[in-house]
């Protein structure tokens, strides 16, 4: 079975939770409806039920920040009666946060502390070769090194994909360098043996980073809907790269809470894309 | 020449201060066009190997005047926390090199003044100030709203920040009076302030009441601005309250003849009758709709845009000439309502901003 046929719902798509899990930016009128979903679902309990509702509604997977609500929500091991979790890594929202407190390297020592006993001995054990980059506070080895502790708590899920959070891919086309997409290989292939995908804000650029620099890709999530807005550098360069991928390409709908209207449906299946990665209010207000 | 030969020619920028907004900005001029990280510099090396491992081909130092020496940089990006704002800006600028340098300009108007004084001194140099805000064509729009007439008289409004991330004693330079010059107010509220100096320039008087809920420096704050020309508004700024993971920045007219509704985000003109430019109801600019548009992002959902359109309006700036977008007058006007906030807040009374400008 493809991949894609693995994790799309019979639209194509994939579940998104950052509205919920209290992640995303929308406006001020969109405030008061948004709070009261995050109240309704916020224990674990009610967020697994909404969960099974979406999966009973045909949402095979749900993309996944690594945060505790969630992980707890979603059991102890992959149930057949939920999606399945596909990891987007690093969670960066809840390193920025501590950033502010403590710098950036301190934000990730307490980070590595806090990955509890069993995953620090297993990390280190593979960590051992790695002490001297380590010390050299070498940028890709340090992220290796959370996504490798952050895919240990979805290791049991046995997710088919695991994406690349945003920020760091595109951290990797600015900044041309090509070992931050290694490190996310490496830690996911020792991990877990899931697939690679990314997740992007700036398609263009990246479909010409990736020409050259030559990962094995299977998904990508990108900006994408029926205005054009987001697509970068253009809505023309965007579309161009999609024609040229051979991995399905899931629409990220970034900012926008209202569910995707047939002209968004008719742009993302011109271009060829899978489906969209659904993360509007209209999933949840409905349960 | 050719523009690639131009290019090979430029010496490339300095990024002075190697924090997350150091990263933002080093990361940047990898796609701005003309940028190019010439060195990186901060007093903790690792730091800087630290950046160069993400990409970044450029020397790392410790010393800023060994740096200047040898790199002789085109600009120089001031991305340290902003008590060390003035020694760095000063030395660059006697140095006759263009700075862009992090909101705010300063910890404190003392030292924003002596900032400007020593750029008055080089007023051909190019000064930009991060104030991202004043790069989102929302705000201008909603001024432009205002200025033409669209919602009658405006007659009040309300604005606010709002950040979850403070909910207990906090450690840092952020949550220090000596070293960030208070609280959310001039860590994050200077934003909002920038974009209300957009909307409708610098208040004639400011009444504020603020406290820390769980620092020393205000956690949250309220304030009063009154207008010469008869407008007020109510402000509420904080990052203590849930449900704002990315800050946002919400500003609310109220005219007689309708409301507008501006954010980080979007604009709505509401109309009760139409206009000759405008329906009756509601009118709507989405950022992401609204030109100009960055082609690259490394934050969409939280102004993606204006990072990038401010890197680039310094270095077209440095490159091209002319006057970055928000400089030093801009800074200055809201580092002086900073003050008049500030006084107000720990004198308990109202201060009037000519007070300030005058001391």
């Amino acid at each position: 079975m493809t991949l894609s046929a693995q994790i799309s719902d019979p639209a194509g798509d994939i579940l998104g939770v950052q509205l919920l899990l209290g992640g995303g930016a929308v406006a001020a009128s969109q405030w008061e409806p948004l709070r009261r979903l995050q109240a309704r679902f916020q224990s674990p309990e009610a967020l697994r039920q909404a969960l099974e509702r979406k999966h009973a509604d045909g949402f095979k997977s749900v993309l996944a920040l690594g945060e505790p609500r969630l992980l707890e929500a979603l059991g102890r091991k992959r149930a057949d009666n939920l999606p399945v979790p596909l990891p987007m890594v690093p969670n960066l929202r809840g390193f920025m946060r501590e950033a502010v407190e403590y710098g950036m390297i301190g934000a990730g020592v307490r980070r590595v502390w806090r990955g509890g006993v069993m995953s620090l001995v297993g990390l280190s054990m593979r960590g051992i070769t790695q002490l001297g980059p380590l010390k050299r506070r070498d940028f890709p080895t340090f992220l290796r090194m959370f996504i490798d502790l952050e895919l240990a708590a979805f290791s049991r899920f046995s997710p088919p994909v695991v994406f690349l959070q945003p920020q760091m891919t595109d951290l990797a086309v600015a900044m041309n360098n090509p070992r931050i997409i290694e490190a996310f290989q490496s830690a996911v292939r020792d991990r877990t043996g899931a697939q690679l995908g990314l997740v992007t804000a700036n398609f263009g650029r990246l479909a010409a980073s990736l020409k050259s620099w030559g990962f094995d890709i299977a998904a990508l999530i990108a900006p994408w809907d029926g205005g054009g807005s987001r697509m970068r550098p253009s809505a023309e360069a965007c579309v161009r790269a999609a024609r040229a991928c051979e991995f399905p390409i899931w629409a990220d709908r970034l900012g926008f809470i209202e569910p995707p209207q047939p002209e968004d449906r008719e742009v993302i299946r011109q271009a060829g894309l899978n489906g969209i990665v659904r993360d509007d209010l209209s999933l949840w207000t409905n349960i | 020449m050719s523009a690639n030969e131009a290019l090979r020619q430029h010496r490339g920028f300095v990024v002075a201060g190697l924090g997350k907004m150091g990263i933002m900005h080093a990361s940047m001029l990898g796609v701005v066009s003309g940028g190019r990280v010439a060195a990186l510099v901060d007093i903790d090396e690792k730091l800087g190997r630290n950046v160069q491992s993400m990409g970044v081909d450029a020397p790392v130092y410790t010393d800023i005047n060994k740096c200047l020496d040898e790199i002789a940089p085109d600009g120089v990006w001031i991305t340290t926390p902003q008590f060390v704002h003035r020694q760095l800006f000063e030395l660059c600028v006697s140095r006759g090199i263009p700075v862009f340098c992090e909101k705010p300009l300063a910890h404190t108007l003392e030292d924003a003044r002596k900032m400007a004084a020593a750029a008055a001194a080089r007023p051909e140099l190019p000064i930009a100030v991060g104030y991202m805000t004043a790069h989102n064509p929302l705000f201008h729009k909603a001024h432009d709203l205002v200025a033409a007439g669209e919602l009658g008289q405006a007659c009040s409004f309300k604005a606010s920040t709002r950040l979850s991330q403070v909910f207990s004693p906090m450690k840092g330079w952020t949550f220090t009076k000596e070293q960030a010059g208070g609280g959310v107010l001039i860590n994050s509220g200077c934003h909002l302030l920038m974009a209300l100096h957009v909307l409708f320039g610098p208040p004639a008087r400011v009444t504020v009441k603020g406290r820390g809920v769980h620092n020393q420096v205000e956690d949250t704050l309220g304030a009063i601005f009154e207008y010469a020309n008869g407008l007020w508004g109510m402000i509420e700024i904080t990052w203590s309250v849930p449900g704002h993971e990315l800050q946002t920045h919400d500003i609310e007219v109220l005219g007689t003849a309708g409301t507008i509704e501006v954010g980080n985000e979007a604009l709505r003109l509401w109309l009760h009758q139409k206009t000759r430019n405008h329906p009756a109801g509601w009118s709507q600019w989405l950022r992401s709709r609204t030109e100009p548009l960055a082609e690259f992002s490394l934050s969409p959902e939280y102004c993606g845009d204006e990072f990038f359109l401010e890197d680039q309006d310094f270095v077209n700036a440095v490159r091209k000439g002319g006057r970055p977008k928000v400089g030093l007058a801009e800074a200055m006007a809201i580092q002086e309502l900073l003050e008049a906030m500030y006084r107000s807040m720990a004198e308990n009374r109202p201060v009037d901003l000519a007070s300030v400008v005058k001391s």
